[in-house]
């Protein structure tokens, strides 16, 4: 298996009058093409701040500070933004997690879908038209070609969510960054839409990064789990790993207050304390003000990812 | 046995919809038909993906919207015969904790203030007693003291679920509305909800009603549950019945598409084609009859079946049930 993306030493951090908000401190990992990486944490972590860097979307005050991102062995922050556009929505695509606004309310469907067709893939109109009308069966629309005349607000979110998803399929990228893409649609249309995407992942060797906080998901459908906690992975390992051994103590907490790991009724496992704010930068591990097992190593400076297990990696003093 | 402190009987909402500019308008049936009973003490969760009518119940029971049909009464009293007075005091015994946390806080009014606005408006206490009432619910929601003169703007998520759970427990409920009230939260503060919601339900001998579409947080929360598909109840029972024992394939379908952390408890995934109907045109017989893996008879496509007692306690509207292979 070849690597299809090689995240090694990013930082992304956003300039703001109040100070520096690092949302992205540092971050490695890779993904091999037709595989699942699932990068899980909660509001604010980062996790889609990593999304929108790996496709060059950051906009001021956020700047990347450095890194680098390679992808099939290019360095993504070394292309120009023309180069970067060639690879954009073409070899490399993003589903967002809010449908309707991914979609261009005045714009039907198919002319949509047959932007990229057009721009990449050098279709005439009516081949693009015709590709435009198939991706929209293959996720699974029904009678395409009516559909291909509407515009957004006429589709459910399920449908809306479809949509985005054939848009970005549209040119067979290599790289699928799925931003949260059911969280905001029901569970059994969640289920049709997981399903298609593995389908269409397993026919084509597409890598797959998978953005979510549903740890369910992940538990279903990564190969390996990154876990994100105030712009830093702590914990990285294949997903049946870090499930039967967590070792970092925010992921047990994670584990632990889900309400389908408990006796119905009883009181939950917490994790105490809310999300840092991560414009002030403490010296210490970002986990330790709410860290059952802090010592006093952990407020002083911050531990370094170490290999605690094999392929296991922790970010934490105890593994020191 | 006691009358329940909650019931509705073939409750009905509508929503009248006009297509078009000149278009005729259609009914929109929200809720339609239906029968819950909440007694005291008890935790009813309501489940169901959206539009299936369950925030419209919560609305209808608050009184923020009419219902088109039925009727709902408190401890055996119709709400619709109540006077000023004693809706008045329904008002105080019945409050809504709301799923949006940013949006259901007034911007402009301090912590304090929106705590103490019920107590006011109640009649309840005033002056240094009010200051006492309301610094005595943030200790127990578990907000310090010195939030008591901040602007909602200035907390988290969670905290601000804390708030919106402390102004209704000003009043001294009885019975708590809480639609979605963990949805918005992160994993790590919606346990602290969730226990929070529990704790104060022991203490104050609270009923809730649990309006959730995140079935393992139903399913933690309530002691009965009832499972709503395009307006009506298509399954209710004890918490182990509807989740160990259901009997309509919704219930089914709904439980097997819930992502599971622990491979042993994946069972085989019933993938549901199509979407939910529009409530404007429910389909003609069962309502989920379009989306059924199991519906063959022409009785599923045109009668629709009524919500019948399949065992003690235990309701489902099936033609079928009994016989789903599990």
């Amino acid at each position: 298996m070849s690597t299809l993306l090689q995240v090694s030493g990013l930082s992304t951090h956003f300039h703001l009058p109040q100070g520096t908000l690092k949302a992205v401190d540092g971050i490695d990992f890779s993904l091999e093409s037709g595989k699942t990486l699932a990068i899980v944490g909660e509001s604010g972590c980062g996790k889609s701040v990593t999304a929108y860097s790996i496709m060059r979307l950051i906009m001021p005050p956020g700047r990347i500070e450095s890194g680098e991102i390679l992808f099939e062995g290019r360095d993504l922050l070394r292309l120009s933004e023309r180069e970067m556009q060639e690879l954009r929505g073409n070899q490399i695509s993003m589903v967002f997690q809010e449908p309707m606004t991914s979609l261009n309310p005045v714009l039907t469907v198919g002319r949509q879908i047959a932007e990229g067709l057009l721009l990449h893939r050098n279709l005439s109109r009516d081949e693009a038209r015709a590709e435009g009308t198939a991706l929209l069966r293959q996720v699974g629309i029904p009678s395409p070609e009516a559909r291909c005349n509407d515009y957004p607000h006429q589709l459910s979110g399920g449908m809306r969510q479809r949509v985005v998803i054939a848009m970005a399929l549209s040119c067979r990228p290599r790289l699928l960054i799925a931003d949260e893409p059911t969280t905001a649609l029901d569970v059994t249309i969640q289920a049709q839409i997981l399903e298609l995407i593995d389908r269409l992942q397993s026919d084509s060797g597409m890598g797959l990064v998978l953005i979510t906080h549903d740890l369910g998901i992940v538990a279903e459908r990564a190969l390996h789990t990154a876990i994100m906690y105030a712009g830093k992975i702590v914990e990285y390992a294949e997903t049946e790993e870090i499930f039967s051994n967590p070792l970092h103590p925010y992921t047990q907490g994670l584990l632990a207050a889900l309400p389908q790991n408990a006796v119905p009724g009883e009181p939950l496992s917490t994790i105490p304390g809310q999300v840092p704010n991560l414009l002030s930068d403490s010296p210490g591990c970002g986990f330790c003000e709410r860290c059952p097992v802090k010592e006093w190593a952990c407020l002083q400076e911050k531990p370094a990812m170490k290999e605690a297990a094999v392929d296991h990696l922790v970010r934490c003093w105890k593994f020191q | 046995m006691n009358a329940p402190l909650l019931e509705t009987s073939a409750l009905k909402k509508f929503f009248s919809i006009r297509q078009g500019a000149f278009g005729e308008t259609r009914d929109l049936k929200a809720v339609d038909g239906l029968d819950l009973r909440l007694h005291e003490g008890e935790t009813l969760g309501i489940a169901g993906e959206s539009g299936c009518g369950k925030s419209t119940v919560a609305r209808l029971i608050m009184g923020l919207v009419p219902p088109s049909a039925g009727a709902i009464s408190y401890r055996g009293r119709n709400l619709a015969e109540m006077g000023r007075n004693e809706q008045f005091a329904f008002r105080k015994d019945v409050q809504m904790v709301f799923q949006d946390p940013f949006s259901s806080l007034n911007p402009r009014m301090r912590v304090g203030d929106i705590i103490a606005e019920p107590l006011a408006i109640h009649g309840l206490a005033s002056g240094a007693q009010k200051r006492n009432a309301v610094l005595d619910l943030m200790a127990k929601v578990g907000l310090a003291e010195e939030h008591f003169t901040r602007y909602p703007h200035e907390f988290s998520g969670g905290q601000r679920q804390r708030i919106g759970i402390a102004r209704a427990l000003a009043v001294s409920p009885r019975l708590i509305i809480a639609d979605e009230p963990v949805s918005a939260l992160d994993l790590s503060i919606q346990a602290q909800i969730i226990n929070l919601l529990q704790e104060l339900k022991k203490e104050l001998s609270l009923s809730f009603l649990f309006i959730a579409h995140d079935l393992s947080v139903v399913r933690h929360m309530s002691d009965r549950v009832a499972i709503m598909y395009l307006g009506k109840i298509v399954e209710s029972g004890s918490r182990d019945a509807v989740f160990s024992r259901y009997l309509h394939p919704y219930t089914e379908a709904l439980l097997s598409a819930v992502p599971r952390i622990k491979a042993q408890q994946r069972g085989k995934r019933i993938i549901l084609q199509g979407d939910i109907p529009s409530p404007l045109a429910p389909p003609p017989g069962c309502p989920f009859h379009t989306r059924c893996p199991y519906a063959e008879t022409p009785l599923c496509t045109e009668v629709p079946p009524p919500l019948e007692e399949k065992e003690a306690g235990h309701m489902a509207a099936c033609h079928l049930s009994g016989k789903l292979y599990r």
